[in-house]
Order: C-alpha cells, then sequence, then structure tokens
C-alpha cells in the first residue's frame, strides 16, 4: 500500500472547502488529519503560495501558452470573484497575484478603485491597457475571468473558484469563430496536488 | 386612427438601418413622412423609397406640419439646435440620438424649450428601452438587492458590419464626398474618449442609473486603438468600468453587469442596428435564476414607447428631468477627462 500524505487543512486558510475538495478525489496519495498533531504537513506547506484565483491563473498561462510577447499590445480584462466578504488587502493581495502570475510584475503605479464591495485596479503592461476587477459575489457565482484581446483574437478563460470540478474553459475568439479547449473537468487544486 | 408623419434629421444609416424598419414595422401608426440631409441625391433616394418628401433644409421638414415626431439622427453638434427647433415648432415628440446635448448649457435649453412647447423627448438610447431589461429589472427592485459593482464591457465588429446585415444602405451621392485627400490627423485623445461616452457608452448610462444615482468619479481612462476606450472609476462606493473595443474580427459580444453580494445582474445585449430580439437578461439572487428574453428589439421597444406616448397620452418613462440627469451624468465624466489623460 503506497504510503498517503496526512493533511491538515488549516480553517484560516481560504479556500478551505476547495482544498478538501481536491485532496479527497486522491485517496491514494493524500488523507485528511484531523488536527495538525496528526498531520504530515499542513495544506499551506502543501501548496504553493498564492490563492486559488492565482493557481488558476497558472493553469490559464500554461495551457494556452501565453508569453510576454503575447501580452503586449493587447487589452487585458480580469474578473477574480469570490464568495466571501473580504478586506481590501486581501482583494489586493490576490490581484497582485493573479497579475504576476501572468507576468505583469510592475503596477504600482496604476489606479485604484476602492468600492465597499470590491476593487478595481487599472494601467498599462507592455502597451497593453489592462484593468482587473476584484468583487465579492455569491457563493454560486464566483469565478475568474481573462480575456487578452487584439483586432484579431480574443484569448479568454472562465474558471470557477468554487469547491467543485466544474470545467475550467479557455476559448479562442477569432474571424473563424469560437474555438473551445477540451474542457478540463478537474479543480485547479486536484491539477495541482496530483502534480506534486 | 390618427398616423403620425415622422421627419428624419439626416438619412444616414440609423435612419435607414434602425428607425425606418422599426417605424414600417407600425404602419397604422406611423409613416416616414419627410427626409432631410445635406445631400440631396441620398434625400431624394430615402424620400423617393419611402414616398416622403425630402429636402436638404432643417428648418423646411421642421415646419411641415404633417410632421409630428422628428428625429435628431444627424451629427452631436446639431443635436440641441435641431432639438429646440423643433420644440418651438410645436411638435408633439422629438426621438433624439444620443447625445441629446453636448454641454449642460444644452441640457437647460432644450428643458426649457420642451416644458414650454410640450414636446415630449425620447433619447434614441435602445438598451433603456429593451422590454427584457426593464422586465427583470423590476424583478431586482422586488428583490431588494443591491448592486456594488458595475461594468459595460462591449467588444464590438465595426456599424458598418452591422449596417449590411440590417439593411441595402443607400449610399451618399458621390459629390457628397469629403473634402481633402490624405489621412485624417489623429483625433485628440479627449476628443475620442469625449465621442466614445456620448456615442456608445451613452446607451447604458440609463440603465447604471436605474441601480445607483450617485455622481461618477473617474480614477482611469485609456483610449482604445480605433475606437473604444477603458473608463474605471466610483459610483457612490460603488465600482465601475466600462470597456469598449471596436473592429475586431471576433463575434460581438455586449454585456452589462451590476453585481453585488448576494445577487447579480446580468444582460446579453444583441449588436447595434439589427433587430435581433430582445437582450437577454439573468437575474440571480437567493440561488434562483431567472432568465429574460422576447422576440421585440429595443428599438422596436422604443418605437412602442413613442407611440404610447403621442397617440396614448401615456406619460414618457424617462421624463426630460431623468433626460438631464442621465446626460449630466456623461458630461460630468467627460469633464474629468482631460486630468486623467496620461497614456
Amino acid at each position: 500500500m503506497s504510503e498517503q500524505l496526512k493533511v491538515f487543512i488549516e480553517p484560516d486558510l481560504g479556500y478551505a472547502a476547495a482544498i478538501e475538495a481536491a485532496l479527497i478525489t486522491l485517496p491514494a496519495k493524500y488523507a485528511l488529519a484531523g488536527s495538525a498533531q496528526e498531520a504530515d504537513l499542513s495544506a499551506r506547506e502543501l501548496l504553493p503560495e498564492g490563492t486559488l484565483a492565482s493557481w488558476t491563473t497558472t493553469y490559464f498561462v500554461e495551457d494556452a501558452g501565453i508569453t510576454s510577447a503575447e501580452l503586449a499590445g493587447k487589452t487585458i480584462e480580469i474578473s477574480i470573484e469570490v464568495g466571501e466578504a473580504q478586506h481590501q488587502s486581501e482583494r489586493i493581495f490576490e490581484c497582485d497575484h493573479v497579475l504576476a502570475q501572468l507576468g505583469v510584475s510592475d503596477w504600482s503605479d496604476w489606479a485604484k478603485s476602492v468600492g465597499s464591495n470590491s476593487v478595481m485596479l487599472a494601467g498599462y503592461h507592455d502597451g497593453s491597457p489592462v484593468t482587473v476587477a476584484h468583487r465579492s459575489v455569491a457563493q454560486d457565482s464566483t469565478k475568474l475571468f481573462i480575456s487578452i484581446t487584439d483586432n484579431d483574437h480574443r484569448l479568454v478563460l472562465t474558471a470557477p473558484l468554487g469547491h467543485t470540478a466544474q470545467p475550467v474553459e479557455i476559448a479562442t475568439h477569432s474571424i473563424a469563430g469560437i474555438q473551445i479547449k477540451r474542457p478540463v473537468y478537474q479543480s485547479v487544486i486536484s491539477r495541482i496536488l496530483a502534480s506534486i | 386612427m390618427q398616423k403620425y408623419g415622422i421627419g428624419f434629421l439626416a438619412a444616414g444609416p440609423v435612419a435607414q438601418s434602425i428607425h425606418i424598419p422599426a417605424v414600417r414595422r407600425y404602419p397604422q401608426q406611423l409613416s416616414v413622412s419627410h427626409i432631410m440631409d445635406i445631400d440631396a441625391g441620398l434625400a431624394q433616394k430615402l424620400g423617393d423609397l419611402h414616398g416622403a418628401k425630402w429636402t436638404t433644409s432643417e428648418d423646411d421638414l421642421i415646419n411641415d406640419p404633417n410632421v409630428h415626431i422628428v428625429v435628431v439622427g444627424s451629427p452631436n453638434q446639431h443635436h440641441a439646435r435641431q432639438v429646440i427647433k423643433a420644440c418651438e415648432a410645436g411638435k408633439k415628440l422629438v426621438l433624439a440620438e444620443k447625445p441629446l446635448a453636448t454641454s449642460e448649457q444644452e441640457l437647460a435649453q432644450i428643458r426649457e424649450a420642451a416644458e414650454k412647447s410640450g414636446t415630449a423627448i425620447v433619447v434614441g438610447a435602445m438598451h433603456a428601452f429593451d422590454t427584457a431589461y426593464l422586465e427583470a429589472l423590476a424583478y431586482w427592485n422586488s428583490l431588494s438587492q443591491t448592486a456594488d459593482s458595475f461594468e459595460v464591457v462591449s467588444y464590438l465588429s465595426t456599424n458598418n458590419e452591422f449596417v449590411d446585415l440590417a439593411t441595402q444602405l443607400l449610399l451618399p451621392s458621390e459629390t457628397n464626398a469629403p473634402v481633402g485627400g490624405g489621412p485624417r490627423p489623429a483625433p485628440d485623445p479627449v476628443v475620442k474618449v469625449t465621442n466614445g461616452i456620448l456615442g456608445l457608452a451613452m446607451h447604458d448610462i440609463p440603465l447604471i442609473r436605474d441601480f445607483n444615482q450617485a455622481a461618477p468619479k473617474l480614477d482611469f481612462v485609456h483610449p482604445m486603438t480605433g475606437f473604444g476606450y477603458l473608463l474605471q472609476g466610483l459610483i457612490g462606493d460603488a465600482t465601475f468600468r466600462f470597456i469598449a473595443q471596436m473592429g475586431g474580427k471576433w463575434a460581438p459580444g455586449w454585456t452589462f453587469r451590476a453585481v453585488g453580494t448576494s445577487a447579480s445582474f446580468e444582460i446579453d445585449f444583441q449588436p447595434s442596428y439589427v433587430l435581433a430580439g430582445s437582450a437577454k437578461v439573468r437575474v440571480t439572487a437567493n440561488g434562483e435564476v431567472r432568465e429574460f428574453n422576447n422576440q421585440l428589439s429595443a428599438y422596436e421597444a422604443e418605437w412602442e414607447e413613442i407611440i404610447n406616448i403621442v397617440a396614448g397620452g401615456k406619460p414618457a418613462r424617462y421624463p426630460i428631468s431623468r433626460i438631464e440627469d442621465d446626460s449630466a451624468f456623461a458630461l460630468a465624466m467627460i469633464q474629468q477627462l482631460p486630468g486623467l489623460m496620461y497614456a
């Protein structure tokens, strides 16, 4: 019998339900630990730094083959819609990680609009206008949406940010129509855990 | 049943592909009576096609007693003057393409003229008349939900593409071709975004104001290459952004979203020019999703509103005070543009 890694999911960890749902899909590899004492390691230690939205962005970048050249001279539209109330600092943290995974590392001089339950950022990266909206929405409406557009193509990610394996969809819009990559019915966290 | 004659100030694509086809859906109540364009050849061709008088003089059309409704589809700088003249001539109604006015002073003059003559004013911001939208809005208002963030995103092909799909366009006479050769100078970025707000964003400003009546504070402005803009800011304590990019080869998309922590209001609009049924609206609240959609295009709905006003004596859905406030929202954004244009 293979050795299971006993993982404790810290209650204060964001997306705890999503992490738990992913762990139980890989029973040969992982087991849930009821306490930190029973665990080999914690979910925080197991997973890479970031949030579900930034991990999903990594998946998008890898699967769509996005390079820095492809971010130049485009319109980049991002929506991060989460299912809980967040402090503005948490929203900024998540925006920062999503942008970093996409390849946008310096947005220090960008415009920031801070609302009661949302934040928007806008600025430029390599000649491209970039807009990021981070909002709190209903639990069943969470998603990450990224669109990279020029006049010939739109590359679009639509991904749920919940705890189920709803399909992550990557689509290319062009004069040839809309081509959707084979959807992946595996949560982004499951993919990460499977690859560790 | 009285039939109301319509006079069109400008005979271009807006008249030909939007309003005349919509008007002809109501032959018992409406008729195309008079066409005016500075291009005599075009005015005559369009007039002859629809059995209407034609002229190159706006005064001839406005003073025609058989014209009860004036459609102002001329370039923006003529709108206010023509609307005021139509009011002074005692017309029953003026349908002004957006923008109704380009300054607060013009707005005040229009209000004064309309109130004095009793002329009803309708602004051709067609999304505000979409029946699926209005039905969904009534449902939303019954839910006592609030929206904390707004966005209007339009990725659109060129207008020419949709005009070609909507009608067989009569082209301007060759003698009316623009004077002077060579490339035109690039427009000033402030002018570009101003035109974008007045010409495109204006469609959806009434919708945002149905949810939130605060004044806009812009934080970011970017003029897109070609036609389009990216605007971001606050309305009260709600965030908003307008994204518009035109001329792409991808499938068109035009969406409106009002998002709250427990409900959302999402619209997929039809493109401009085509009479392709209503928008598709989805309201999600309390774990329940309701969808609204029907076969009446927003342009047809706009004309049904006009018929209700002139024939039915019903009050306008958007009275002049509301039109003035919606226009003031657009002008407030425009006033903030110069200080933000660092691209």
